[in-house]
């Protein structure tokens, strides 16, 4: 058996890794992509407790969050093309206008 | 006859709501203003004169009602006693008279319901002021009478002589008031545990009991003349009066000649058992008195503006009546009866004489210089002829009012000077004596360059008489200033009970003063001489008035030029306007007002603007932090993150 | 070393790796595999833990779904030199954020006695169909109703005005 840490230290680097790239990538898709890196290691994380509590409410949980997750891309994409369209960029270091 | 004296308190309260009245509506009345003023004024008298009834003919107690102000002891109220009510009648009396004649003098200007407004509000807060019970509302009432004296003298507030002249008039006052005002503090101070600290009746009560100490009654009689110079014009604060002029003559009648430089002395007669027991408060207030009667007598010799002559006529008479209540030490009680008979007459003949002289200015299309006037005799019998009567009664001369009054201050002088101790007590005598003869110069300059000798100029030539409506009062007080003689001595009875209350004797003695009979004077014993010296000085002064002046005999110019030292030292006035604005203000205020000034803007705002320069530089660093940029928000939010979960574990929450 | 253990290192050794990909590959279409290599080895890490159903959905959804979503994304918002990563411009506050976090969340997951595996799970896949359609029904219900707007939304807001 695998012991717990281990799958919580894969999840938590996993989060790390994405949270890194949410916070520096330029390229908006990419930090959507980013973003999903970092849903993906809570639902490792959900699905691993789940397993050693042997309760299965952890993987309900995690099927809902992957249902949401999906929705949630579906519109970001959508809202990212739109600014596409208007910026004609996706580089989120220029949609700054909220600035001092 | 009904029983008037709980109403008392209506003799203020009509002409002060007048003031409103006649502000707002007073322009819709008959002739533009001034009837209102005069029917409340006129009820006021009614009312005044009704309870001077009750206690005289009467015979009704005296008594006063209070009512419980914004501090436990301090009291609104008023007091019906023979002083005050004395006062009231008087001044409602003169007061109505000089509204009358004003219907008539102010009848062309354009601003005449103001000026009613400000009158009766003059006169609602003198009678306030008479009629007060204690310090702090007389001087409530003191401050408002000079805020209407300052609104009034600058009346034609065009004129920057008249607004100079307002200001200068309150700048003066200020001063005296705000020693007034520390005196008062200092009473509160040694009496608030002891009732009512600061009614009257109150603290002459504890007077006896030693409450306040010898020091303090001394200084807080000092204090409180500081207030009567500013007020009354005595020196050192006098100066303003003879600028005053410059308001409407109506004006200067009612407040300069009858009531409200008449409040400083009012002031002292009422606080007299606290200047009889002051050790040496008594002598001070006598020297002061007649040294400012001589003073602005000798300055009266030389002024050529008519009215200015009166003013420095007011200014000394004011002088002998303040005398006469510093030489009350010997003459006890009837000091009081003394100053205020003379005050009461002098009311009517001087403002009989500023309305004489607001007739000649009227009809002499406002020119103030005596040497361009001239033979008026023929052109204005009335006013000649009251003027004279005036004019006589001011020098004292036999069987008018003046006469009796001025006397018996010169010898109650003398009797103060042979009882005393030291040679100061000389003074006074010698001071108010010699003033008697100037008087009598000074007032009969005027009166013959006015009216004798020929016309000196287009307008005297073509002068007119006034309108019935202007001679009427000058009748009126004319023939007041001739019969106010006769009761003399039931007058001195009636006032001199005020404070039978008090034992003054024992005050007397606490302030050092020899008393000869306190409570009832006789008649004490003056040489012959002595007591017909004023007489023989005021004919004397007559005399060499007519000498040089009856009908423009010699001119005086020949011999006594510009350059003569003392004609100098006389027409600038000793000086003294010159010392207070050139040296004291200028030198001295002004830079300080500049130290302060700068301190303010400087100092205090420089902290309020600089507490809102910080917040606004610290507004504008810290906003840098909104970039814009989402991810820089992010870390924020990992952190705070951080920060939750790290609450939660320590918190040890399941 | 057991052979699990092993294998399980592997995967997300690899799994680790290509995430990095995500972020490092200046082609977006690159990364966009990488992202499907991500959610793949999710999937079989899911595996690991014995819960199939899961895996299947995860594998359907993600590496099904979202990645041809994403595709689509990079396909309409083409542009010419895009680049994906800021480079030197990172600057110092995020990389040092970023540390402490994983470092706390190694100080947790390392330093605090989890617990031995307490038993056996059920089949997840009968058990997770009947607790989402007795226990969860309503969140199943209101999933739907928010997928259905979700699907609404984007529709709405990607649509091009019909001249």
């Amino acid at each position: 058996m695998i012991p717990l840490e281990y799958y919580l230290a894969v999840s938590s680097l996993l989060f790390t890794i994405g949270a890194y790239g949410a916070l520096t990538c330029k390229n908006g898709i990419r930090v959507l992509m980013c973003l999903e890196i970092m849903l993906n290691a809570a639902n490792i994380n959900l699905v691993a407790f789940s397993r050693y509590v042997a309760n299965a409410t952890g993987q309900v949980f995690a099927a809902f969050s992957i249902a949401i997750a999906a929705a949630e891309v579906a519109v970001g994409l959508a809202i990212l093309i739109l600014i596409y369209r208007m910026y004609n960029t996706v580089d989120v270091s220029k949609l700054i206008e909220m600035r001092w | 006859m009904l029983d008037l004296r709980p109403y008392a308190y209506l003799i203020p309260l009509l002409p002060l709501s007048g003031f409103l009245l006649e502000l707002f509506f007073g322009k819709y009345t008959w002739r533009r203003g001034g009837i209102i003023a005069n029917i409340l004024i006129f009820i006021s008298m009614l009312i005044s004169f009704g309870i001077f009834y009750n206690l005289y003919f009467e015979g009704l107690p005296y008594t006063e009602y209070s009512w419980q102000w914004f501090y436990p002891g301090i009291v609104l109220g008023v007091v019906v006693d023979p002083l005050s009510i004395a006062m009231c009648c008087m001044v409602s009396f003169v007061s109505l008279l000089i509204h009358i004649y004003a219907l008539g003098y102010m009848d062309e200007d354009p601003s005449k319901a103001l000026y009613f407004a400000e009158t009766v509000l003059f006169t609602g807060g003198m009678l306030g002021l008479v009629l007060s019970n204690n310090l702090i509302q007389l001087f409530i009432f003191w401050e408002l009478v000079g805020l209407c004296s300052y609104l009034l003298i600058g009346f034609w507030y065009y004129k920057p002589e008249a607004a100079a002249a307002g200001k200068k008039a309150w700048l003066f006052c200020s001063v005296g008031d705000f020693l007034f005002l520390f005196g008062i503090a200092v009473v509160y101070k040694y009496m608030f545990a002891h009732g009512e600290p600061l009614t009257f009746s109150n603290i002459f009560i504890h007077l006896e009991e030693g409450v306040i100490p010898p020091e303090v009654l001394t200084l807080v009689a000092i204090l409180m003349l500081a207030g009567v110079s500013g007020k009354s014009s005595q020196f050192p604060l006098h100066g303003w009066i003879p600028d005053a002029m410059e308001g409407p003559t109506t004006v200067s009648a009612l407040i300069h000649a009858a009531t409200m430089v008449t409040a400083g002395v009012y002031l002292v007669a009422r606080t007299f058992p606290l200047y009889l027991a002051a050790p040496h408060g008594m002598m001070i207030v006598a020297i002061l008195g007649a040294f400012t009667a001589l003073f602005a007598a000798t300055l009266g010799l030389v002024v050529n503006d008519l009215k200015r002559i009166l003013a420095y006529s007011t200014i000394s008479q004011l002088g002998y009546m303040l005398s006469v209540l510093g030489v009350g030490g010997v003459v006890g009680a009837y000091a009081v009866g003394f100053s205020l008979y003379h005050l009461i007459s002098h009311a009517f003949f001087k403002a009989l004489l500023f309305l004489c002289a607001g007739a000649v200015l009227h009809g002499l299309w406002n020119t103030r210089c005596i040497y361009e006037m001239g033979g008026l005799w023929n052109k204005m019998k009335v006013t000649a002829i009251t003027m004279l009567v005036g004019s006589l009664a001011l020098i004292g001369f036999p069987l008018t009012a003046g006469y009796f009054s001025k006397d018996m201050i010169v010898e109650a002088a003398y009797e103060f000077a042979v009882s005393g101790d030291s040679t100061l007590a000389y003074l006074p005598w010698i001071f108010l004596t010699i003033g008697v003869l100037l008087t009598a110069t000074y007032t009969f300059r005027a009166y013959f360059t006015v009216f004798t000798g020929k016309p000196k100029t287009y307008l005297a030539e073509h002068a007119h008489e006034a309108s019935k409506i202007m001679t009427t009062p000058l009748v009126i007080l004319a023939a007041c200033a001739l019969l106010f003689g006769a009761v003399q001595k039931p007058f001195y009875h009636f006032v001199s009970t005020t404070f039978d209350y008090l034992n003054l004797a024992h005050l007397a003695e606490m302030g050092g003063n020899h008393v000869a009979h306190v409570a009832h004077h006789e008649h004490a014993h003056v040489p012959i001489t002595i007591k017909f010296l004023p007489t023989v000085l005021s004919l004397t002064g007559l005399g060499i008035a007519g000498y040089f002046y009856y009908n423009h005999r010699i001119d005086v110019g020949k011999y006594i030029t510009r350059d003569n030292p003392i004609y100098k030292l006389l027409w600038n006035k000793y000086y003294i306007d010159y010392l207070y604005k050139d040296i004291i203000v200028e030198r001295i205020v002004v830079p300080l007002a500049m130290f302060v000034d700068s301190f303010d803007m400087y100092g205090i705002d420089g902290v309020v603007n600089g507490i809102g320069r910080i917040t606004m530089s610290i507004g504008k660093a810290a906003r840098k932090i909104q970039t814009g940029d989402i991810q820089d928000y992010m870390v924020p939010f990992l952190i705070g993150i951080g920060i939750i979960a790290a609450i939660v574990k320590l918190l040890g929450v399941s | 070393m057991s052979l699990d253990v092993i294998a399980f290192a592997v995967t997300s050794a690899i799994m680790l790796l290509a995430a990095i990909g995500v972020i490092k590959f200046k082609e977006i279409v690159r990364a966009a595999l990488m992202l499907f290599f991500v959610f793949t080895l999710v999937g079989v890490l899911f595996l690991f833990m014995e819960a199939e159903f899961l895996a299947i959905i995860q594998v359907l959804v993600y590496a099904g779904a979202v990645v041809i979503l994403v595709l689509f994304a990079i396909m309409l918002t083409r542009r010419e030199g895009a680049v994906g990563y800021l480079g030197e411009r990172v600057g110092v506050l995020k990389p040092v954020t970023v540390l402490a976090l994983i470092s706390a969340l190694f100080y947790f997951v390392f330093r605090i006695g989890w617990f031995a595996p307490k038993g056996e799970l059920h089949g997840t896949t009968k058990f997770l169909g009947q607790e989402l359609f007795t226990k969860y029904i309503l969140q199943f219900e209101l999933l739907a109703i928010l997928l259905l707007a979700a699907m609404i939304a984007s529709i709405y807001l990607v649509r091009r005005e019909v001249q």
